[in-house]
């Protein structure tokens, strides 16, 4: 089914009549795309028997009784978020090629900025005389679904946090410490630091032939951050590193930048679609915390997945990257 | 798009038969972009080309870019982008730009969300064809 020209023509289109065959594909796509969406992924070291007592600890869960639960893989509308519980509930256990994970929901107020119509005002033209532009926030309720996955094949127990956009990276850390907290209750595995992702930031750097670098954030030593973000347009390929102010900026220093935020893409197409998965690796600083020479990246937002398949292929280039253990 | 292209684009212009200042700010337009070597044609916002024609104000600068845009084999193409809610600069496909421009309605590229009137929030750029 080709979708419409925007959210509410696809909606229409869809309502108008749903093709027979099409509702389990669509229901697929949506837990692939619950699963691997937009994610900010922390790996933890895996052994065996850990591997065995996490698969142990899944099938044994019991999905909660709640309304996402019982409603899933289908999402709660406006009505239902405004009066649905949002704590933490477990909605499924998913398994396929890739792995096994265990789906998490939970509701995050989201602050939403919004410019405010100067014809809102009763005195609208006092208010277009003081102000240019006037702004308001709101809370948003947005529900967001968490992975718990044991991949079959690599050697790292991943938990991923929903992070769409606007999600505020304290918030996400808090949702990490609470997923990994269950773990830990459950006494399941004593998960320990995520693996340091920094390792990752140079070499992909490094490696002219891995994606299209999007963001760099570089420290100099003519004492200077640099933050550097192709624009481009959706249908063309642009990389950072070889753009020639970039380039010209390095080759004029004698010393190499210290890179400790970057964003890589993976555009392909298939089938007549585009895809563009997405990597951002992002340290709070050049340096680290008393003393230690390099910063620590503790996760890793990946985005853009629309399929598994994406997803799967950009954290296997952060596990080499890394040099995690395959 | 080669120099040689933009040599042809310049000599198209010379022999339309022009009014001044018009004219003048089209050759002024071409030569700046004749003057760009390497990658650096890709983002041309409209102060790039407003430095270049000088004293000309800013309605026949963009009459000048519209018609150099839309010329028999043109070397510059315009394009739009948006900025969201957090100042992010959103490029817009070519396609939803020409129908913003055209019926002033736009889907927002990542919400998907439809937008009414979208005109004056949407900012133009150019780039040259031949990157």
């Amino acid at each position: 089914m080709e979708p419409g020209r925007g959210w509410q023509k696809t909606i229409e289109k869809v309502k108008s009549g749903v093709a027979e065959g099409t509702v389990g594909k669509l229901q697929d796509s949506l837990i692939e795309s619950i699963l691997c969406g937009d994610k900010f992924t922390k790996l933890y070291p895996l052994d065996d028997k850990g591997r065995i007592d996490m698969h142990l600890w899944m099938s044994s869960l019991n999905c909660s009784d709640s309304l996402s639960a019982r409603i899933f893989p289908l999402l709660l509308d406006e009505g239902q978020l405004a009066t649905a519980d949002g704590a933490f509930s477990v909605l499924s256990t998913q398994s396929n090629e890739d792995g096994i994970g265990v789906i998490l929901s939970s509701i995050f107020n989201m602050k939403v900025r919004e410019e405010i119509d100067f014809e809102e005002f009763e005195n609208s033209a006092e208010m277009r005389s003081k102000f240019d532009e006037v702004v308001g926030f709101k809370y948003r309720r947005v529900q967001l679904h968490h992975v718990i996955w044991v991949p079959h094949l690599r050697q790292q127990l991943e938990i991923r946090v929903d992070a769409p956009k606007g999600m505020p990276e304290d918030a996400i850390h808090a949702h990490h410490s609470h997923l990994k907290r269950m773990i830990a209750d459950a006494n399941v595995l004593t998960l320990g630091n995520s693996h340091n992702l920094f390792p990752a930031v140079r070499a992909f750097y490094d490696d002219g032939e891995e994606g299209d670098v999007t963001e760099i954030t570089f420290a100099t030593t003519t004492s200077a951050i640099k933050h550097e973000k192709i624009i481009r347009r959706p249908s063309s390929r642009l990389d950072q590193r070889l753009e020639t102010y970039h380039q010209g900026g390095k080759t004029a220093l004698q010393t190499d930048i210290r890179i400790y935020r970057l964003s890589v893409e993976w555009p392909k197409s298939e089938d007549n679609l585009s895809f563009a998965p997405t990597l951002t690796l992002a340290a709070s600083g050049p340096a680290g915390r008393a003393g230690s020479p390099d910063p620590t990246i503790s996760g890793a937002l990946i985005g853009n997945c629309v399929r598994a398949a994406d997803y799967e292929f950009v954290v296997e280039r952060l596990g080499l990257k890394s040099g995690l253990a395959a | 798009m080669t120099m040689c292209d933009l040599r042809k684009a310049r000599e198209t212009i010379e022999t339309a038969g022009l009014d001044q200042p018009f004219l003048d700010v089209c050759l002024r337009v071409t030569g700046a972009l004749e003057a760009l070597d390497g990658d650096r044609g890709k983002f041309l916002p409209l102060s790039f080309f407003l430095t270049v024609v000088d004293d000309t104000n800013a309605k026949v600068a963009l009459s000048a870019l519209s018609y150099i845009c839309t010329m028999e084999c043109p070397p510059l193409a315009a394009h739009g982008y948006i900025c969201d809610a957090d100042e992010e600069l959103i490029v817009l496909d070519d396609e939803d730009f020409l129908e913003v421009v055209k019926t002033g309605d736009l889907i927002h590229p990542r919400t998907g969300e439809f937008l009414q009137q979208a005109r004056n929030r949407v900012h133009i750029f150019y780039s040259l064809l031949s990157l």
